[in-house]
């Protein structure tokens, strides 16, 4: 218990260096919110009204102080510029976020998987050269470019799907909702379907080679009843954990594919209030992924601790 | 079973030449190997090659050109802003201000490739100290190094690089090598601190310090040698991430600023007709994925050759 | 409908007394084409969001027509195409104001009927318009230096009060006292800056007032999800002609390319953003879309500014010869050719436009001559600044081509367009030589101009003048070209102007931009405002009889 209470307190200081550090980098970032909002005819007394306003006046300590006291008690403060709660903003942003992130790992998980476990069980084999020449060219082609060729020749020239748009399942049903996200889904699932395959075909390996599986092996038991009992309850561990990871990083938003296929995700959000410095936006959308990542890779290290208790002592140092 | 007297006799150079062995027999990595060489001799002979044979049109202008293809007078930019495709003039078409994409191409090689190895290189430099503080001195340093490094991860890189790039303004060659070194240092700071943990616990090291050997000379003699294979192995796949990553800054309006040329502000440029200009697009895609995938194979054959034991048994 | 009729006689009569020609290239498309009919709902697409749902903070030009849907001020410009949209008629005052005291007290009268959209529901009053005015220097607008010649807004700006002691609010009457006559005062009145607000729900949403606004004006906001859609209702309460659409949709997010598509299929029907270049190419080769194409005026001029305290852009031979040097056909390409050449400074839709006499076409011998003169026989080097969204890099790549044929090596210096004329804009940063755009905020020569090229108008920050030009002479004729009453001798000595400045070339014009926009056969009432872009209070949907060609299939392969 008191290994999780102060590994608790490490993910509280991670997020509080967090926000710090985005905080200084955004007070370092030319062009001030008020500025902007000022428009082309600003003058030095509108610029400090704006600032006054919204509580810039004030050094940069203290504005942060606030902050963290504020959102501590859970206020996220209002946008700058939608005037929009950011927590409520943030949370209209997610449902596009988890729907490309929930599509893209179901199809990442059915292709990747068994062409890792293909390639692993058959090495060099012509499958597995094919499925490392498609995972090679899905981990190395760049996303947005991808979302942009598929957009061109599935989109515009066949037709087939829209180019772009999200529509929610409340708004135009299952179908619709399904229809504009096949593009993005395929997009972000090249990549990380290349990347599990691979994952998955070097876990299978290193697991095949262990003791045991050898000693199974020898015992006599078929090849698929090794690789289904032993094999893969083995090297699913660390896939599983690598896909809550990647599943957390991307639940703060996928910026390229949001962009090219016009999807309203969290990841857009951070990027739109980058761009108008939105600081109480750019604050929420950061610590928003980030509170994400510190819990995946909380239980991540719990579920490791409680697997195997060895860990503990190395911990310690 | 036979591998233990082979490791028993080793002599202390040869692993080296053992890795390196197996890299020339593994035919994925010299594949890998030979594009990449290729990519980098036309980058460095860009503008000979454009000189001699492509257009030169840096600082000419072309929008109003025109050119005969097939006994026809075209021009180069149509008056609805629409380039010409690709032709023998214009071997993979013109982009929109009437430029030959081919050659935009060779020299965005250039600025690709070295900004993405000096910021590796940058990445290299911070994560290899930022680890060997944190794993050798452990104490203060690790749990200031460490925290550090989890909250910076703990931020989308994406958005710490576009957040960089908005602080650091100009999209120039400097400031985009700052961010790809300062985004990425702190996997690799991970990496080497676990790999000194486990080291500074071994024999060897504790013989060496027995012995009244400084810590500079046990870093320097037994601990950096061990940590150039996977440091090598993590610069290549490293290079290859920061190919991508500039891309996409570039893509994104953020990195690499026109009228200089790299594959990912070309592509941006060619967005609003991506779907007519399919050309200006599609090709400096093709070039990154290229390039990227060779450096795959690369950072794929260095990792079976350094260790044997990964995942392929070949 | 009493209004309607009373609006065509006032076109008939604008038609008829000033003949100002239509601008070259500006099709009015069909605002008044056939029977209205009340009902419907008309969905429009926009990739970027509405700026704020706030009239004192919204500068965006394409949130203005929402804006203008939802809060109304005291007049509002005539609904209706061309020249005769220029004209002020009274909107929630009951007539245009009486001036008094050598026209330094205007006097309003607010409509009796005029009402706060439900649940709110009461009287508009004069002091709803004062505390609008009062807030726009608590909140920091954006319109905040329009309204200087009003008594006490200079106190108000400069924080020694808070009271704006020319405005005079009593019951339904309103008074407004100048410290000087002022000639474009109605027509900065008319910016939706200056828009009735409630007290009682402002000052209860301090930093969220566009999540809780009021309407006084055709609609009102019924949802504003931000990156998914404004929509807007039909505003019951509204004291003028009612809206011809119960509802008004604004998708957002959505690409050009994905709106072009969408309207084509049927599944939309407008939006603010320019047709791509691809499909600009397809639509106007069809016979039945390049009916639903128009390109008009954006009464815009795109520019660079030359720093006329720098080496060597203080030698006015330099600036001359970077007019020279630019060929602003070329420059069209890049714009598709949605735009026309700038060789003066005002746009053609501006009162006061007469075509530039030089630079029509490049001169390149010319240009190395004044650079010779100049004593800079080999050019020089420079740094041109722009920003990053497009086409602005593909703009200034072009330019730099052209002035390094007359021997001007411009390297460019691209950055972010938040932070660019933070930039650009301060003094002390000396910038030499970079891009800029100017869009008209009313139709007044004055509002290009004054700020862009007074000397008097020059500020440390944020400045707006950024040739940094200060001319005695021209600063002169700027002041009382501003006021004089009279439109016709007014408009001439801007012309006057114009000519001067072109002469003195604190500036290289480049492009006046036009707008181009696709609208859907079943729409109706779509045109350009010449001062309010878009009166979405004009739409209405044609009846089905009008044969709207179902493009599904035909989309295949284009788009």
């Amino acid at each position: 218990m008191t290994w999780l209470a102060r590994r608790l307190g490490w993910s509280v200081l991670v997020l509080l260096v967090v926000s710090a550090v985005t905080f200084v980098i955004f007070f370092a970032v030319p062009g001030k919110p008020a500025e902007l909002i000022a428009g082309k005819y600003a003058s030095p007394e509108t610029v400090a009204l704006i600032e006054k306003r919204l509580g810039l006046d004030q050094p940069a300590p203290i504005q942060y102080l606030r902050f963290v006291t504020r959102a501590a008690r859970g206020d996220w403060g209002f946008s700058y510029v939608s005037q929009q709660p950011v927590l409520s903003t943030i949370l209209t942003a997610f449902p596009p976020t988890l729907s490309l992130t929930a599509g893209a790992v179901v199809l990442w998980l059915m292709v990747g998987i068994p062409l890792g476990v293909l390639s692993a069980v058959r090495p060099r084999s012509i499958w597995d050269r094919l499925a490392t020449v498609f995972t090679l060219a899905g981990i190395s082609a760049p996303v947005y470019w991808v979302g942009l060729v598929l957009l061109s020749i599935f989109a515009d020239r066949l037709g087939w799907f829209p180019l772009g748009e999200y529509v929610s399942i409340g708004e135009g049903g299952l179908v619709a909702w399904a229809h504009h996200l096949v593009l993005p889904w395929a997009t972000l699932a090249l990549l990380y379907a290349g990347w599990y395959a691979r994952f998955t075909r070097s876990q299978v390996i290193d697991v095949s080679r262990l003791d045991y599986v050898r000693t199974a092996r020898a015992k006599g038991l078929s090849e698929s009843a090794v690789l289904g009992r032993h094999v893969m309850r083995n090297a699913l561990l660390p896939i599983v954990t690598l896909l809550g990871i990647d599943i957390a990083y991307l639940m703060g938003g996928a910026v390229l594919t949001e962009s090219v296929f016009g999807i309203p995700g969290v990841g857009g959000l951070a990027w739109k209030a980058i761009r108008q410095r939105d600081l109480p936006m750019v604050m929420g959308t950061v610590l928003f992924s980030a509170v994400f990542i510190v819990s995946a890779n909380l239980l991540v290290d719990m579920a490791y601790r409680w697997l195997d208790p060895r860990i503990g002592r190395e911990d310690r140092g | 079973m036979s591998a233990e007297p082979v490791t028993a006799t080793r002599s202390p150079a040869s692993p080296w030449r053992d890795a390196g062995r197996r890299f020339a027999a593994d035919r994925a990595a010299v594949a890998g190997m030979i594009i990449l060489g290729l990519l980098v001799v036309v980058a460095v002979l860009a503008p000979w090659i454009v000189r001699h044979g492509l257009h030169q049109s840096a600082f000419h202008q072309r929008i109003m050109d025109t050119i005969t293809i097939g006994g026809q007078r075209v021009e180069v930019v149509s008056d609805l802003g629409i380039p010409v495709g690709p032709n023998p003039s214009f071997l993979l078409g013109a982009d929109l201000v009437g430029r030959d994409v081919l050659s935009r191409m060779l020299y965005g090689a250039r600025i690709s490739l070295v900004v993405s190895a000096l910021g590796t290189l940058l990445a290299l430099s911070l994560g290899i100290t930022a680890g060997l503080l944190a794993g050798f001195y452990r104490g203060l340093w690790d749990t200031v190094i460490s925290r550090f490094v989890d909250a910076m991860m703990a931020i989308p890189v994406l958005l710490l690089a576009i957040a960089l790039a908005a602080v650091l303004r100009t999209g120039s060659i400097v400031v985009m090598v700052l961010i790809l070194g300062l985004v990425n240092w702190t996997s690799l700071a991970r990496i080497v601190r676990a790999e000194v943990l486990s080291l500074r616990e071994r024999d060897f090291i504790e013989a060496a310090r027995a012995l009244g050997a400084t810590d500079t000379a046990i870093l320097a003699r037994h601990l950096m040698p061990n940590l150039v294979g996977p440091v090598i192995v993590f610069a290549t796949l490293s290079m290859a991430g920061n190919i991508l990553l500039e891309s996409a800054l570039s893509y994104l309006g953020v990195g690499i600023q026109p009228p200089t040329p790299s594959w990912g502000n070309m592509i941006q440029e060619g967005v609003p007709l991506f779907n007519v200009a399919w050309w200006i697009t599609l090709f400096p895609g093709l070039a990154i994925m290229l390039t990227v995938l060779a450096l795959n194979l690369v950072g794929d054959g260095l990792k079976r050759a350094i260790d044997p034991r990964s995942a392929d048994p070949s | 409908m009493m209004r309607r009729l009373w609006l065509t006689s006032l076109v008939l009569l604008l038609a008829g007394c000033t003949q100002v020609p239509p601008p070259p290239g500006f099709t009015p498309g069909p605002a008044f084409d056939g029977p209205r009919t009340r009902g419907g709902h008309a969905i429009f697409m926009r990739e970027e969001d509405p700026d704020f749902l706030d009239p004192a903070l919204s500068y965006g030009t394409y949130t203005a027509p929402i804006i203008e849907a939802v809060f109304r001020t005291l007049l509002e410009y005539a609904d209706a195409p061309g020249a005769a949209g220029t004209q002020l008629v009274p909107e929630l005052a009951e007539s245009l104001p009486d001036l008094r005291e050598g026209g330094t007290l205007y006097c309003f009268k607010v409509r009796r009927d005029a009402r706060f959209s439900a649940p709110l529901g009461r009287h508009v009053v004069a002091a709803d318009f004062k505390y609008a005015m009062e807030r726009l220097y608590r909140v920091g607008s954006p319109g905040c230096n329009f309204y200087r010649s009003i008594v006490g807004v200079p106190d108000v700006l400069a924080g020694k009060d808070s009271v704006i002691t020319g405005i005079i609010a009593r019951g339904d009457s309103l008074y407004f006292r100048l410290s000087r006559p002022d000639p474009i005062f109605l027509s900065v009145l008319a910016m939706s800056f200056t828009a009735a607000i409630p007290r009682e729900i402002a000052d209860r949403h301090p930093n969220d007032f566009s999540q809780h606004t009021v309407a006084t004006g055709p609609y009102k906001v019924a949802e504003f999800v931000p990156r998914r859609r404004v929509l807007l209702v039909r505003n019951p309460d509204y004291s003028g002609t009612p809206a011809w659409l119960d509802t008004f949709e604004l998708k957002l997010g959505i690409s050009p390319i994905n709106a072009i598509a969408q309207i084509r299929r049927g599944q939309a029907d407008g939006g603010f953003f320019e047709i791509p270049p691809g499909a600009f190419v397809r639509l106007r080769s069809d016979a039945y879309w390049s009916r639903q194409i128009t390109i008009s005026d954006g009464i815009n001029t795109e520019f660079l500014f030359m720093n006329t305290r720098v080496k060597p852009f203080d030698d006015v031979r330099v600036r001359q010869a970077v007019n020279w040097a630019i060929d602003r056909r070329a420059l069209l390409k890049v714009y598709s050719g949605k735009a026309l050449v700038a060789t003066e400074f005002l746009p053609p839709s501006m009162p006061g436009y007469a075509p530039g006499k030089s630079y029509r076409a490049p001169d390149r011998e010319r240009a190395r001559a004044l650079l010779r003169e100049a004593g800079y026989p080999n050019g020089f080097d420079t740094r041109l600044y722009g920003w990053t969204t497009e086409p602005g890099p593909r703009l200034l790549t072009v330019v730099q081509q052209q002035l390094a044929e007359v021997g001007i090596r411009a390297s460019l210096d691209l950055g972010e367009a938040a932070g660019y004329t933070t930039m650009a804009g301060n003094v002390s940063k000396k910038i030499p030589f970079g891009l800029y755009g100017w869009y008209a905020d009313y139709l007044d020569p004055s509002n290009f101009f004054d700020p862009l090229l007074n000397g008097s108008r020059i500020q440390p920050l944020n400045n707006n003048n950024l040739s940094v030009f200060d001319d005695p002479e021209v600063n002169a004729m700027i002041v009382r070209a501003m006021s004089t009453t009279g439109d016709s001798a007014r408009f001439a000595q801007w012309r006057r102007i114009d000519e001067r400045v072109m002469e003195l070339a604190p500036v290289a014009t480049m492009l006046h931009l036009q707008e181009s926009r696709l609208y859907s056969a079943r729409l109706g009432g779509w045109y350009r405002h010449v001062t309010r872009l878009f009166k979405i209070e004009s739409l209405y949907l044609k009846p089905r009889s009008t044969g709207s060609r179902p493009d599904s299939a035909a989309v295949k392969g284009a788009a």
